[in-house]
C-alpha cells in the first residue's frame, strides 16, 4: 500500500478533523456508560448531580443525600442516589484495505474519518483505542502513534496476504460496553453479518463510517479497460457498455442496500461519506439522520 | 421497375463495412484503471469479460449505427436510378464518308453493332438514325431493328475525300435532341467533338502504296503522261503496275502492257511517265491491290480543250496581223468554210462603222496616225481580264477612237481615252483595242498577251462543246450547256465494276453536277451533243496516308451518361442523407468523450 497523501497533508488533514469535531461530536449521550470516572453520565450511581434512584437509609450512608421531602411524607428515611459520572469508552477500529487508500480523495477522506473518530472521542473525554485491521491481520496502533502520524508506517508493516479478505473484527479484543466505531468503505463480498456482529457483542455500540468516492458510486466507464483490482494488484480485462455500467451500478447499489438493512438490523448506524463534500458536510449528509454523530450546543 | 446504378465504382464504399468490423474487433487499447469494485463486475462477467467477441457485437449500438451508416453511403455513392417509363432512347450514327473508311468497314460494323447492342439495352425503346458526314446523300437508316440496321451498313459506300465533319454532326443532333447520342464512326482520333457527339474510331495504322498525282505535256508533237506514285507507310514497298489501253464495258480483258516493278522507300514518292500509244487518247494505270484500292488506278485522257475559230478578213496584212496577235494560242485557229465561227477579228472604220455580231476583237487600223505618242496617265479598271496586269509600258501613238458607249467597260484608260474596253452584245463579248496595235509596242507587251488570253479563255468556257480533260474524283465540274428553254437534261456516263451506268441531271441542278467518286472514265452529254469526255482520278492524299488512324471508344465512358439520361435518379436521396446525418450522430453519441469530474475537496471551514 502507498499513501498518496504527504505527512504535511495528513497534518492538514488532521486540523481540518479537529476543526470538524468542535461542532460535530460522536452520540455518546444515547448510550449508558459504565466505567471509569468520566464525564460522562454512568449507569451506575455516583457523584454526579443527576438524580437517578431512591434506596432506604442504612446506617453508615452519608446524611447529604437523605431525601428529607420523602420522610416528612412518609416519615421513612430514605437516600437520594445520583448517576455516576464516567469516562466512555472508544474502539476505533480502521479497515486497513488497500481500497480504502486507493485514491488521493478516498484516502484523504478515510485519514480524515480516522483522526475525526479519535479527535471526537478525545473531546468527549473517551478512552480510544485504536485497531488497524487487513483481512485477519489486526494491529493495534498506539494513540500517540496516530497523533505524530507514525501510523502510515505500521499500516505498511501488515501483512499483505489475505488482504483481499474481509476483515476479521472478531478477533479484535473490543471492551464491554464500548462505542465501536468502524471505518471501512465495506467493499468486500462477504456477508456483512458476521462483519458487524462482533460491534454489538458484550453491550457494545456500532457505529459504521463508510467512506465512498464517484470513482466507485457512478464512475463514467465506457469501453475497454484493464481494472487492477486495489487489493490484489491484479489485472481484469472488461469492456464495459452502457448496459454492463447500468448493471454495475444496480449492483452497487444493491451491495449497500444489504450493508444499511443488515446494519439496521443490528441496530447499528451505518454513514456513507462521500469523497467529494467537505468533511463536515460529508458527515451530516446521512450521519444526523442515521443517529451517528452530534451537534455542539 | 428496372434498377441501375449510375456509379458502380460506389460499391468499393462497401469496403467500409469489414473496416468497421475490424475497427470494433480490434477495439481501442484498453485503459488502466485501479478499482475498488472489481468484485462487483466479476459478478456480471458474462457480460463484462472481453473475451466474448460475438457477444460485444450485439449489443454495441455504434458497431450497429457504424455498419448503417456505410451501407447508406454505399447506396448515395452508387447513383441508383430507376427506368423511366416513358424512355424512348435515340442514337444518331454519323458515318465518316472519307474514302479511308473503305478500308475499314467491315471492322466498323463489328464494333458499331456491338455497341449498339449495348446501348439499346435497358431502354423500352431506341431509336437509330444512321447518316453520312455527305450531307449529299440521304440517311442510311431511320428505325429500331438493329438487323436491319446492319444490313444497311452492307450498302454504304465512303468515297468523299477529306472534309468537314460539323454540319453533318449539327443535323445529327437536331435528330436526336439535347438528350439523345450522337456517335461519330470514323478512322482518325478527333479532339473534342462539337454538339457533344461521342468518338467512335476503329481505324489502325495501314500500310498504303498508290498514285498520286497526274500531269501531260506535249513533247515533240507527242503527249507523255508522267504520274506519280507514292508510298505513304512506314515500310519499303514493292509493287506491279501496268498500263491499260483498252477499257470497255464488258471487256473481258483490257490490253495490258507487261508489269514493270517499282520498288519505294517509306514516305518517299517516285514518277513514271509514258506516251500516249498512237492512235489513243486515253490509257489506264493500274497497279497492284493493297488494302486501300482507290488509288491503285489511274485513268488518264488527251487533255482535249474546246478549239475556238476566228473569222479574220482577208488581205495579207491582217493575216499577218492575226498571227501575231493569235498566232501563239494553243486551238485557237481560222474558221472552216461554211462554218460560224467562235471570234471575229476584225478592224475598226470610220468610214464604214458597221456594228460586229457575235465575239470580236476589234481594233483600230489608222493609216494617218499623227506619230504623236498619246499621253497622260495609264490607269487600269479592276476586271478579270486586265487584274494584276502592268500596262505601263504601253506606248501608243494618237489614232482616231472607236466610239465608245455608256454602258461599255473600260478595262484600261490613257488619260480620258479608253484604251481597252470591253462591250458586250446580247451573249457576246467584243474586246475593243482602242489604238493602232501596228503603231504602238502592245503585242510585245506581257500584258496585252495576257488580256488576250483570258479573252480568249472567257469565250471558250462559255462555248458549248465538247472537251476532254482529266479530273479528280468528286470534282466540281463546270461547263457551258444549252441553257435553252427547249434544252435537253444532262447525263453522266460511266463504268463501274464493268457496267455502264448512266446518271441523268436536270439543268437547275447542273452547278452540282460532280465527276463520279470512283476512278475512271466517263462523258456528260446533252441530248446527243457530248459536252466532256473525263477521266476521274484519286487525288487525296490525306485519305490515302493511314499512319494517323487509330483506334478510340468513348462510349465507355459515355455510356453511363446515356444510362442516367433515361433514368431517373433516387427521389429520396435527401431522406437517406437525413438518414446518415442522424446515424452518424448517434454513433458519436454512444462513443463521445464524457465530460471530467470536478476534483474532490475535503477541506472545510
Amino acid at each position: 500500500m502507498n499513501l498518496t497523501t504527504t505527512s504535511v497533508e495528513r497534518q492538514k488533514i488532521r486540523a481540518t478533523a479537529e476543526a470538524c469535531a468542535d461542532f460535530i461530536k460522536l452520540p455518546f449521550r444515547n448510550q449508558v456508560w459504565k466505567g471509569q470516572a468520566g464525564d460522562q453520565l454512568g449507569s451506575g450511581t455516583g457523584n454526579s448531580l443527576d438524580f437517578q434512584d431512591h434506596r432506604a437509609y442504612t446506617p453508615g450512608d452519608d446524611p447529604r443525600h437523605i431525601n428529607w421531602q420523602a420522610y416528612a411524607r412518609t416519615g421513612n428515611y430514605s437516600m437520594k442516589l445520583y448517576r455516576e459520572e464516567v469516562r466512555p469508552l472508544v474502539d476505533l477500529i480502521v479497515d486497513g484495505s488497500d481500497s480504502m487508500f486507493f485514491e488521493p480523495a478516498k484516502e484523504q477522506l478515510s485519514i480524515a474519518l480516522i483522526h475525526f473518530a479519535a479527535v471526537a472521542a478525545n473531546r468527549a473525554g473517551a478512552s480510544l483505542r485504536c485497531f488497524f485491521v487487513r483481512g485477519r491481520t489486526i494491529l493495534p496502533l498506539p494513540e500517540e502513534s496516530l497523533q505524530a502520524d507514525a501510523w502510515p508506517d505500521s499500516l505498511r508493516s501488515m501483512e499483505e496476504d489475505g488482504a483481499a479478505e474481509p476483515p476479521a473484527l472478531e478477533g479484535i479484543p473490543l471492551r464491554p460496553q464500548a462505542l465501536r466505531i468502524f471505518v471501512s468503505d465495506l467493499l468486500f463480498p462477504a456477508s456483512p453479518g458476521p462483519i458487524l456482529s462482533p460491534l454489538t457483542r458484550r453491550q457494545g455500540r456500532g457505529l459504521v463510517f463508510a467512506p465512498f468516492s464517484r470513482k466507485e458510486s457512478a464512475p463514467d466507464w465506457t469501453g475497454n479497460y484493464e481494472f487492477v483490482d486495489a487489493e490484489s494488484r491484479t489485472q481484469h480485462p472488461h469492456r464495459v457498455e452502457a448496459s454492463v455500467l447500468t448493471r454495475y451500478l444496480n449492483a452497487y447499489q444493491r451491495h449497500f442496500d444489504i450493508w444499511k438493512t443488515t446494519t439496521r438490523k443490528h441496530g447499528i448506524p451505518m454513514v456513507r461519506v462521500p469523497a467529494e463534500r467537505p468533511l463536515d458536510e460529508a458527515l451530516r449528509v446521512e450521519g444526523l439522520a442515521q443517529g451517528a454523530i452530534e451537534i455542539w450546543t | 421497375m428496372d434498377l441501375i446504378f449510375g456509379n458502380p465504382l460506389g460499391f468499393l464504399a462497401l469496403l467500409g463495412l469489414p473496416a468497421v468490423l475490424l475497427i470494433h474487433f480490434l477495439q481501442r487499447k484498453a485503459r488502466v484503471e485501479v478499482i475498488s469494485t472489481l468484485f462487483l463486475l466479476e459478478n456480471m462477467k458474462r457480460d463484462s469479460l472481453s473475451g466474448s467477441r460475438f457477444e460485444r457485437l450485439r449489443s454495441s449500438v455504434p458497431l450497429w449505427m457504424q455498419l448503417l451508416a456505410v451501407l447508406l453511403l454505399t447506396w448515395l455513392l452508387t447513383d441508383p436510378r430507376w427506368q423511366r417509363q416513358e424512355t424512348v432512347q435515340r442514337i444518331a450514327v454519323v458515318l465518316d464518308s472519307s474514302s479511308s473508311m473503305a478500308v475499314f468497314e467491315e471492322k466498323l460494323r463489328t464494333r458499331l453493332r456491338e455497341r449498339l447492342e449495348s446501348l439499346g439495352e435497358g431502354a423500352l425503346t431506341t431509336e437509330f438514325v444512321v447518316m453520312e458526314t455527305d450531307l449529299k446523300r440521304d440517311r442510311l437508316y431511320n428505325g429500331s431493328d438493329l438487323e436491319t440496321l446492319t444490313t444497311t451498313l452492307q450498302s454504304w459506300q465512303p468515297r468523299l475525300g477529306a472534309h468537314d465533319f460539323g454540319p453533318a454532326l449539327r443535323v445529327a443532333r437536331s435528330l436526336v435532341g439535347a438528350d439523345g447520342l450522337v456517335i461519330m464512326a470514323t478512322d482518325h482520333l478527333l479532339e473534342e467533338l462539337p454538339y457533344e457527339a461521342k468518338l467512335l474510331s476503329i481505324g489502325e495504322p495501314t500500310e498504303n502504296c498508290g498514285f498520286a498525282g497526274l500531269t501531260i505535256e506535249e513533247k515533240d508533237g507527242q503527249r507523255i503522261w508522267r504520274a506519280l506514285i507514292r508510298n505513304y507507310g512506314e515500310k519499303p514497298a514493292t509493287r506491279t503496275w501496268s498500263v491499260q489501253t483498252e477499257v470497255l464495258a464488258g471487256a473481258a480483258s483490257a490490253n495490258q502492257s507487261a508489269s514493270r516493278r517499282q520498288t519505294i522507300e517509306p514516305g518517299q514518292t517516285t514518277a513514271v511517265q509514258g506516251a500516249f500509244p498512237e492512235g489513243k487518247d486515253r490509257l489506264q494505270l493500274v497497279m497492284e491491290p493493297d488494302a486501300y484500292r482507290r488509288d491503285d488506278v489511274l485513268p488518264i485522257i488527251a487533255p482535249r480543250p474546246k478549239p475556238l475559230t476566228v473569222q479574220f478578213p482577208s488581205g495579207g496584212k491582217y493575216k499577218d496581223l492575226y498571227q501575231q496577235v493569235l498566232g501563239s494560242f494553243p486551238h485557237v485557229g481560222p474558221v472552216p468554210p461554211d462554218t460560224e465561227a467562235d471570234l471575229s477579228f476584225l478592224t475598226y472604220n470610220p468610214l464604214k462603222p458597221a456594228e460586229a455580231s457575235g465575239n470580236a476583237l476589234i481594233f483600230i487600223d489608222d493609216p494617218l496616225a499623227a506619230g504623236e505618242l498619246l499621253q497622260g496617265p495609264i490607269v487600269v479598271e479592276n476586271h478579270p481580264l486586265v487584274n494584276e496586269l502592268n500596262w505601263q509600258a504601253l506606248l501608243g501613238q494618237k489614232t482616231i477612237r472607236i466610239p465608245s458607249f455608256p454602258q461599255d467597260q473600260a478595262l484600261v484608260w490613257q488619260g480620258e481615252r479608253p484604251l481597252i474596253f470591253l462591250r458586250r452584245s446580247g451573249t457576246a463579248s467584243q474586246l475593243h483595242i482602242n489604238f493602232d496595235l501596228n503603231k504602238s509596242n502592245a503585242t510585245r507587251l506581257p500584258a496585252f498577251v495576257v488580256l488576250i488570253h483570258r479573252f480568249l479563255e472567257s469565250l471558250r468556257e462559255t462555248k458549248v462543246g465538247l472537251e476532254a480533260a482529266n479530273f479528280e474524283t468528286g470534282q466540281n465540274l463546270q461547263f457551258a450547256f444549252d441553257r435553252s428553254d427547249s434544252a435537253e437534261p444532262l447525263t453522266l456516263n460511266r463504268l463501274a465494276n464493268g457496267r455502264r451506268l448512266e446518271e441523268t441531271t436536270p439543268l437547275h441542278r447542273a452547278s452540282l453536277l460532280t465527276a463520279p467518286l470512283e476512278p475512271g472514265f466517263f462523258t456528260v452529254s446533252q441530248g446527243q451533243n457530248a459536252l466532256i469526255e473525263g477521266a476521274a482520278h484519286f487525288a487525296d492524299t490525306r485519305e490515302a496516308s493511314f499512319n494517323g488512324a487509330a483506334s478510340r471508344d468513348d462510349l465507355v465512358t459515355s455510356g453511363s451518361t446515356v444510362l442516367t439520361g433515361r433514368h431517373e435518379s433516387d427521389r429520396f436521396w435527401r431522406w437517406w442523407m437525413l438518414g446518415l446525418g442522424l446515424v452518424l450522430l448517434l454513433a458519436w453519441w454512444f462513443v463521445r468523450p464524457r465530460s471530467p469530474e470536478p476534483q474532490p475537496t475535503t477541506v472545510s471551514g
